[in-house]
């Protein structure tokens, strides 16, 4: 026999498992708006929620290419604070390009490095990032020796950060042109299946003639680029640059990624996924604050509303069906 | 266990320890199993034979007790209540269940460790054990070497002494000796023979008919999930055996010939090897391959064949030696550049070297010239959809749906989406490792046809390395035998003389 048979349940599941994200997203959102009715649905709040997740959905876009070529990226924290100080020094000493232009060299040198000892020298990326998560860190702290830089330059600020299109928060302009760009790379040019298949079963990906060790660098790159457009919009947004920016966002970056169907170990991967995993997770963070919780709380509900939710998809995801 | 037997709970009566009787089972409406009968005595070494998909795993799973039976009655040691019998019956198959890194006492007694008091292993005591237990099996494998550093078959014998540590005096052995040597296979039959004469019943189950009949003392066949016949092994022959098996009685009905081609020698080679090495793996290999030939190569496991053909495609590294694609020589060993130069290779394990099992069979097919299928900057999904549809009507590959994952097909189509990766890069030189190896009779059919339609325009050629002998002479006008990482010698289809299974078998010992 060649095909299991699809049963009813079978085919449910399957739905169930394909969209799994929209579920529990459309779930949350209707939580939300039926316990805060007016607040939460508010024009005014929906926008804020876009602008708040904006960024985080930039990066989750990144971080889909390094968990879909089964890598992993954990310097994010740090590429974003030192993206954000490299950024606003050269920004406030030459100009707006150039400071464009280095704080995106920045992701590109720390993802370069990342690429190359995980490539040439098969450390797993868990542990090279992780490290280089502590060395990026000490450098962001190092360049300014702990001091904040704001961000004078107005033009800058309404560009890549508090700017607003007609109704339409700029942010939320970029996220929309990564998401362009990070679902053609996926999907419809032969990098993304060659990436995909490198994080699938990377044997038979060089069985195959595929350079996967090639692969994996770019990954690691893509993710680390990621981070540092995530720095240049939270420095704009911010109006300065400071060597704590970023803290704490890597794990809300792979957790939107897992949410929205991106596979821990390799192979299966969606930048839509990430995207509306991130708005899930902004939606969250947003909804606990109008309902008036305290920071304490907040991190609590927001950490068992991701164990949830990233428990509910891993299963349904490892589950044969 | 060991106290149930002894306070005479449990019986042997007639030295049967398990018969099974009139056991039936369906999946999903589809009839495994029909009235299987099944006893295994007392110090016996019984074979259990069949085609893939005969129901011998099947039966097996129900014997242990991890899947259920619909009817049909199982008693072990005189006793029908018992459920759980795995915990009395000894699976062994290939490796799987030992932890590598761990010692060989640590696995022997991973789930009966001895203890000094009630919290503290006594490692000293497992150690002592252990080596009890080995000296009986193979004295000079070590209790405190970790498993990762055995050969295969001392892990095989780690298996057994496992089994022995808790105590099983029953064990089903699954394809045991698959990748041994030929002098690892002799001291394993000997162990077995040993813990025959100990009293222990194995159910030997092999596709290597050889091994059945020089180790066991009888033999069932199952066919279409029904009994045929269970006979002492003196009472029979393998000719009876595999007719039996494929329900037919000439066995070559199943085999595509072809016709005899004379080569001559001084055609042009499409493909030229000059003493290629490769540390021990292989040595000072030189060969030709000619347009339109299938050129067998056989070899017993370990022979080097499957790095040589890895090495040709340019996966594995070589120290010295040329390769000449149509007389030029090739200047870079990459699969890249073998590729370009049509070169591709169907490597054995086809889960592990030729798929991505978690995504579909479009994007499997597609993945080795996915550069190739690009509309300006894009890829078109058409020209995709197109590739595939053409290589599965011309593969013959049982799909749902193009979007299906790999995972889900048989094993005959998974091979069949490695083959078309092969085919989908236009290659003129596909060098096949083990393509029909635990496949279905009617896929191997199916590839044979493949193969053969491949080579006849006669610009094409392929080299076939097979552990199944029986293909090699099927499909092959020439045969290379490999021992050692060395070619020493080869046969050929002549007017007056054949490739036959049984010189095959003689030349590659």
């Amino acid at each position: 026999m060649d095909f299991k048979e699809v049963t009813g349940e079978n085919r449910f599941l399957k739905a169930l498992q394909k969209n799994i994200v929209y579920v529990v997203f459309l779930t949350i959102f209707i939580f939300f708006s039926l316990v805060l009715r007016g607040k939460f649905l508010s024009y005014s709040n929906l926008m804020n929620i876009a602008r708040q997740t904006s960024i985080y959905s930039i990066m989750a876009i990144g971080m889909t290419f390094a968990l879909s070529a089964g890598e992993i990226d954990l310097s994010l924290d740090s590429v974003i604070a030192l993206t954000a100080m490299v950024t606003a020094v050269v920004l406030r000493d030459f100009g707006i390009v150039l400071g464009v232009l280095a704080g995106l060299g920045t992701g590109l040198a720390v993802g370069s490095f990342n690429g190359i000892i995980v490539a040439k020298l098969k450390v797993p990326s868990f542990l090279v990032t992780l490290t280089t998560l502590e060395i990026v860190a000490a450098l962001a702290r190092w360049i300014t020796n702990l001091k904040t830089i704001p961000i004078s330059n107005d033009t800058y600020n309404f560009i890549f950060g508090s700017g607003d299109i007609g109704p339409i928060p700029i942010l939320f302009l970029w996220l929309i042109l990564f998401l362009v760009i990070g679902y053609i790379a996926l999907k419809r040019i032969p990098f993304g299946l060659k990436l995909l298949a490198t994080g699938g079963n990377e044997r038979a990906a060089i069985f195959s003639g595929i350079k996967t060790r090639k692969i994996k660098m770019i990954a690691l790159i893509i993710s680390a680029v990621g981070a540092s457009i995530g720095g240049i919009l939270y420095a704009g947004r911010l109006h300065g640059a400071r060597y704590t920016l970023g803290q704490g966002t890597v794990l809300s970056v792979i957790a939107a990624s897992v949410i929205g169907g991106t596979s821990l170990f390799g192979g299966k991967g969606t930048v839509i996924g990430s995207v509306i995993g991130a708005v899930m997770i902004g939606m969250v963070n947003n909804g606990l604050i109008l309902m008036g919780l305290s920071v304490a709380q907040q991190m609590f509900f927001r950490g068992l509303i991701l164990l949830i939710a990233i428990s509910i998809n891993v299963h349904l995801q490892t589950r044969r069906i | 266990m060991k106290e149930m037997v002894a306070d005479g709970k449990i019986k042997e009566t007639d030295n049967i320890v398990i018969k099974m009787e009139g056991i039936n089972k369906s999946f999903s409406g589809v009839k495994v199993l029909t009235n299987v009968n099944f006893t295994l005595r007392k110090g016996e070494i019984h074979g259990l034979v069949g085609k893939n998909g005969a129901g011998k795993s099947t039966l097996m799973k129900i014997l242990l007790g991890v899947e259920t039976k619909d009817d049909g009655t199982i008693e072990l040691y005189g006793r029908r209540d018992i459920q759980n019998r795995y915990e009395f019956i000894a699976m062994i198959f290939q490796e799987l269940s030992l932890i590598p890194t761990l010692t060989v006492a640590q696995n022997i007694f991973l789930t009966n460790p001895s203890k000094k008091g009630r919290v503290f292993l006594d490692i000293k005591e497992d150690y002592r054990r252990a080596r009890e237990v080995l000296e009986r099996l193979k004295p000079d494998i070590k209790v405190d070497e970790l498993v990762e550093n055995l050969s295969i078959a001392d892990k095989q014998v780690v298996e057994i002494a496992k089994a022995l540590g808790q105590e099983k005096k029953i064990m089903i052995m699954d394809e045991p000796t698959t990748s041994f040597t030929a002098n690892q296979m002799e001291a394993f039959f000997n162990i077995i023979r040993k813990l025959k004469n100990e009293g222990i019943s194995i159910v030997y189950i092999s596709h290597n008919l050889s091994d059945i009949f020089k180790v066991c003392d009888r033999v069932t066949v199952l066919r279409d999930g029904k009994n045929v016949c269970t006979s002492a092994i003196k009472d029979t022959t393998m000719e009876t055996v595999i007719e039996k098996m494929t329900g037919s009685s000439s066995k070559s009905s199943e085999v595509v010939k072809f016709s005899f081609k004379d080569y001559c020698e001084d055609e042009q080679p499409l493909l030229e090897v000059q003493n290629l090495s490769f540390n021990n793996k292989f040595k000072n290999i030189s060969f030709k391959l000619y347009p339109g030939e299938i050129l067998g190569i056989a070899g017993l496991t370990g022979s080097g064949k499957t790095e040589l053909l890895e090495a040709i495609y340019g996966i594995q590294p070589i120290d010295e030696g040329n390769i000449y694609v149509r007389g030029e020589r090739v200047s870079s060993l990459t699969p890249q550049n073998s590729l370009k130069l049509g070169i591709s290779l169907v490597p054995d394990e086809r889960q592990v070297k030729g798929l991505v099992l978690i995504h579909s069979v479009s994007d499997n097919i597609v993945l080795p010239i996915i550069k190739s299928m690009k509309k300006g900057f894009f890829t078109s999904k058409r020209k995709i959809l197109d590739t595939v549809k053409n290589m599965i009507e011309k593969l013959m590959i049982k799909v749902a749906d193009v979007n299906q994952d790999v995972m889900n097909l048989s094993g005959g189509n998974q091979q069949k989406v490695v083959i078309a990766k092969s085919f989908s890069v236009n290659s003129n030189i596909i060098l096949m490792d083990d393509p029909t190896l635990g496949i279905d009779v009617e896929s191997k059919r199916e590839i044979a046809d493949i193969i053969k339609n491949f080579v006849k325009s006669g610009d094409n050629a392929v080299i076939l390395v097979s552990s199944e002998l029986e293909v090699l002479e099927g499909y092959c006008d020439r045969v290379l035998i490999m021992k050692k990482g060395e070619i020493v010698g080869e046969i050929k289809n002549t007017m007056s003389d054949r490739i036959t299974e049984d010189k095959l078998m003689s030349l590659i010992q």
